[in-house]
């Protein structure tokens, strides 16, 4: 990779959904350049020879196989491509359609057309509402979390993939869709005019105690610009302690955890990058920061991935603050998005990384360095133990 | 779906299946997409592109696997079909399809299970090529060919045991803690598809556990042999077959109906072909008869419920059928891998559909009646004869053993 190409860090399945337990995966996103169609004809013409039983395949199927419909060519192509990739064994290395390239490179930017609900997959296969975002059109309709969708448009979502799902449920600002839906055990069927739909990256709070609350949903595309905003504001106050909460954060870009990270960490290591072969890339953060010496607590749970685990890892290492919360989720690769000359992309995993005292959370994750549960009768309670526990964690320390 | 090689065999069962066999027609060769529209190369250009990423940039521990991509690239073709019974098996998978859809192969005449990590010839059948070469049922298996075993999986085990008939295999095994080696000459083994037994006073039980080519002629023998035993009524069991190959369910037919329509295909171009019942080969056209079938019965095994049902042989007896109309061909690569796709749908004799709609039995059993005995009831009063209804069936000590 040159080093002109922007280096991100994507929310892999952010959508109008939520994620919690999803991980980021990091990418860079550009087009094939021209030479491209050259290798793809290269690459064709090296593996001619084993790949001539596809052809085989290809051919049985449009001779014999029964269909009331034409063949969907470019569904088989996407189809074969899929399964190639799928072959790696990597779940973080996948193919996507020009949808679904199209929705992740809008999950990017942290605005899209949308219902504005967040949903996760079913048991059954279908996929439910988890959240409604404030101000989203869904807001003002009979949804409410647990409603499961059933059909986008006519076409059952059922067993799709969903990815596929939220690339039906999006589509252009003031464009028309209907839900069909189960709500309290009835199907409904709802049209809903899609709005433009904005994650929120961040929220800020001061807190009793003069205490600094900061979260952030995912470092996207906005989130560096956001933090600094918030952070010059909370330090106006001079506030004891700093609360950073990336719970539910799956990740982003890399180089916004590069930036948010500086804010937090004076000169030191960052992450530690490595390739399969085995070439590394140190990265560090430098003495330019607005939160460099201010007592700091990160908070994290299970949905913490990716560029969060590399912020939460960072901050534990260098011990710069304590690390609150629960296990996060344990995703330690780096992929790459590339897109292809039809507008679909393939995402590769690429690197691991490691923290930087070389510490590998792949399929693991980070302890945290003090372990506190959110038990479902605090939901209920509307308590927050995590958060109540770092507010005495700053007070404490403040004391000695 | 398909891809482990462990689920092979357990394939043929559980994707209810009705097969038929294709050849390989077509040489191979990559000069692309003939008989498709001009656009095709153009528009597969973005797989390679994903190619050609995929080797520039993925990380990976092992050097990339193109023979595994290719595979993978198969499977993808056929997911993106959206047909439940499509599927792809690598070279070792299609053996045991194969091994499984002829009905014999190459092999010692052992019963192989598993039991607490520990594989074992749990049963060394007489007069097999096993017994011949000294080993004992109990054996415990340590090695084949001098490679020690690295897998618990009996398929796998299976695919390195089965051979060419007359080529021999080294098995190292244990026995009261001495540790021996035999040369064993393969031979060919039956993998039977169809139990029989005669019950007391004249019911003659015949079970069919799926179609493969050796199934006609075992239901063959089943019947000279119970009708020398002197079954006086036949109850035929196709519950839980999930099918097999289509072909032989009319030579099932043809033991039991005196000639007519075995089923209908329908091509996709909505040609409609009528599948005849051979001549020639009845046994027991008379016989008193009752099919049990359940919501495991599928496929091959519902051609031949819907046959009999259709024309008037005998009642079904039990729960509704699975509803599979569907026939799918099984078509060998040149590469030894497999593929199978639906090519057409079957419909009744009489022209009934059957995808998504199943049989419905005459004589319909709840989930807690024993519908064996509801079946020997319905036949002691239709045959006018007395049939004692209490007898016990064996239960068929087989299963979770692979036969190698």
């Amino acid at each position: 990779m040159s080093s002109v190409q922007k280096w991100v860090l994507i929310p892999l399945l952010v959508l109008l959904m939520c994620l919690a337990t999803f991980a980021a995966g990091f990418g860079v996103g550009h087009y094939l350049l021209p030479s491209g169609q050259v290798a793809a004809e290269q690459t064709a013409a090296e593996h001619e020879e084993q790949f001539a039983v596809f052809w085989e395949a290809w051919r049985v199927v449009e001779e014999e196989f029964y269909t009331d419909q034409p063949l969907d060519y470019q569904a088989l192509t996407y189809g074969a491509a899929r399964g190639m990739v799928q072959s790696l064994g990597d779940p973080h290395t996948t193919f996507l359609t020009p949808d679904q390239a199209d929705m992740f490179s809008q999950d990017l930017e942290g605005s899209f057309g949308g219902v504005g609900v967040t949903i996760s997959p079913t048991d059954d296969g279908y996929v439910q509402v988890v959240k409604l975002i404030a101000g989203g059109p869904a807001e003002k309709t009979i949804l409410q979390p647990g409603d499961v969708i059933l059909a986008v448009n006519g076409t059952s979502i059922h067993g799709m993939d969903q990815n596929e799902a939220i690339a039906l449920i999006r589509g252009e600002i003031g464009t028309e869709v209907k839900l069909l839906v189960r709500h309290n055990d009835e199907q409904v069927e709802l049209t809903i005019t899609r709005a433009q739909i904005t994650i929120p990256t961040t929220e800020r709070d001061l807190l009793d105690g003069n205490i600094a609350y900061l979260s952030l949903a995912e470092f996207n595309a906005r989130a560096t610009a956001l933090v600094q905003a918030d952070l010059q504001e909370l330090l106006k106050s001079k506030p004891i302690g700093l609360i950073l909460d990336l719970r539910g954060n799956p990740g982003g870009y890399l180089h916004i955890v590069e930036q948010i990270g500086d804010e937090f960490l004076g000169e030191g290591p960052f992450v530690i990058e490595r390739s399969s072969t085995g070439d590394e890339s140190r990265r560090s953060t430098t003495s330019r920061g607005s939160a460099e010496e201010i007592s700091l607590v990160v908070l994290v749970d299970g949905g913490s991935a990716s560029a969060s685990e590399i912020l939460a890892g960072a901050v534990q290492d260098r011990r710069r603050g304590a690390v609150i919360g629960e296990q996060t989720y344990g995703k330690g690769s780096v992929q790459v998005t590339e897109r292809l000359s039809d507008g679909s992309a393939v995402t590769v995993t690429i690197r691991k990384w490691f923290t930087p005292s070389d510490r590998a959370i792949d399929g693991q994750g980070l302890t945290p360095d003090i372990i506190v549960e959110f038990s479902q009768e605090d939901v209920q309670a509307g308590r927050d133990p995590q958060l109540e526990r770092a507010v005495s964690y700053l007070l404490e320390t403040r004391d000695q | 779906m398909l891809l482990l090689l462990m689920s092979a065999l357990l394939a043929t069962a559980c994707l209810a299946s009705g097969f038929t066999v294709g050849g390989g027609r077509w040489t191979p060769h990559g000069d692309a997409l003939g008989g498709t529209p001009a656009d095709q190369a153009s528009r597969f250009r973005v797989f390679w592109q994903a190619w050609h990423v995929v080797e520039g940039q993925f990380y990976a521990t092992d050097p990339l696997d193109p023979q595994q991509m290719t595979y993978g690239a198969i499977a993808g073709l056929l997911a993106a079909l959206g047909d439940p019974y499509a599927g792809f098996s690598n070279p070792p998978a299609h053996r045991l399809e194969n091994d499984s859809f002829s009905g014999d192969f190459g092999g010692i005449g052992a019963s192989l299970a598993i039991d607490n990590g520990i594989v074992a010839l749990s049963t060394v059948h007489p007069l097999s090529p096993a017994e011949a070469a000294g080993l004992r049922s109990g054996d415990r298996l340590l090695a084949v060919d001098g490679i020690a075993l690295q897998t618990t999986s009996l398929d796998e085990l299976a695919l390195a045991i089965r051979g060419s008939p007359g080529s021999t295999v080294r098995l190292d095994v244990q026995r009261q803690g001495q540790p021996l080696t035999f040369g064993v000459v393969r031979a060919t083994v039956e993998l039977p598809s169809v139990w029989w037994q005669a019950l007391a006073s004249g019911l003659g039980y015949i079970r069919i556990e799926r179609f493969s080519g050796r199934t006609p002629a075992e239901v063959g023998l089943a019947l000279n042999e119970l009708q020398t035993a002197g079954a006086k009524a036949l109850l035929l069991d196709l519950r839980d077959n999930a099918g097999g190959l289509a072909a032989t369910a009319s030579g099932v037919l043809a033991q039991l109906l005196d000639g007519g329509i075995a089923y209908r295909e329908m091509s996709r171009d909505g040609q409609e072909q009528r599948i005849a019942i051979p001549f020639g080969v009845v046994r027991a056209s008379t016989l008193p008869l009752a099919v049990l079938v359940n919501h495991g019965t599928a496929s091959a095994a519902e051609i031949v419920a819907a046959a009999v049902q259709d024309h008037g042989r005998g009642p079904l007896v039990g729960e509704h059928t699975y509803g599979k109309g569907s026939v799918q061909i099984l078509h060998t690569l040149s590469d030894g891998s497999s593929i199978r796709i639906t090519t057409t749908r079957w419909l009744t004799p009489s022209g009934s559909p059957i995808e998504g709609v199943g049989l419905l039995p005459d004589i319909v059993t709840a989930p807690d009646q024993d519908a064996v005995a509801q079946g020997c009831l319905y036949l002691a009063q239709s045959a006018g004869t007395r049939l004692d209804c209490t007898g016990q069936l064996t239960p068929n000590e087989e299963t979770g053993k692979v036969l190698v």
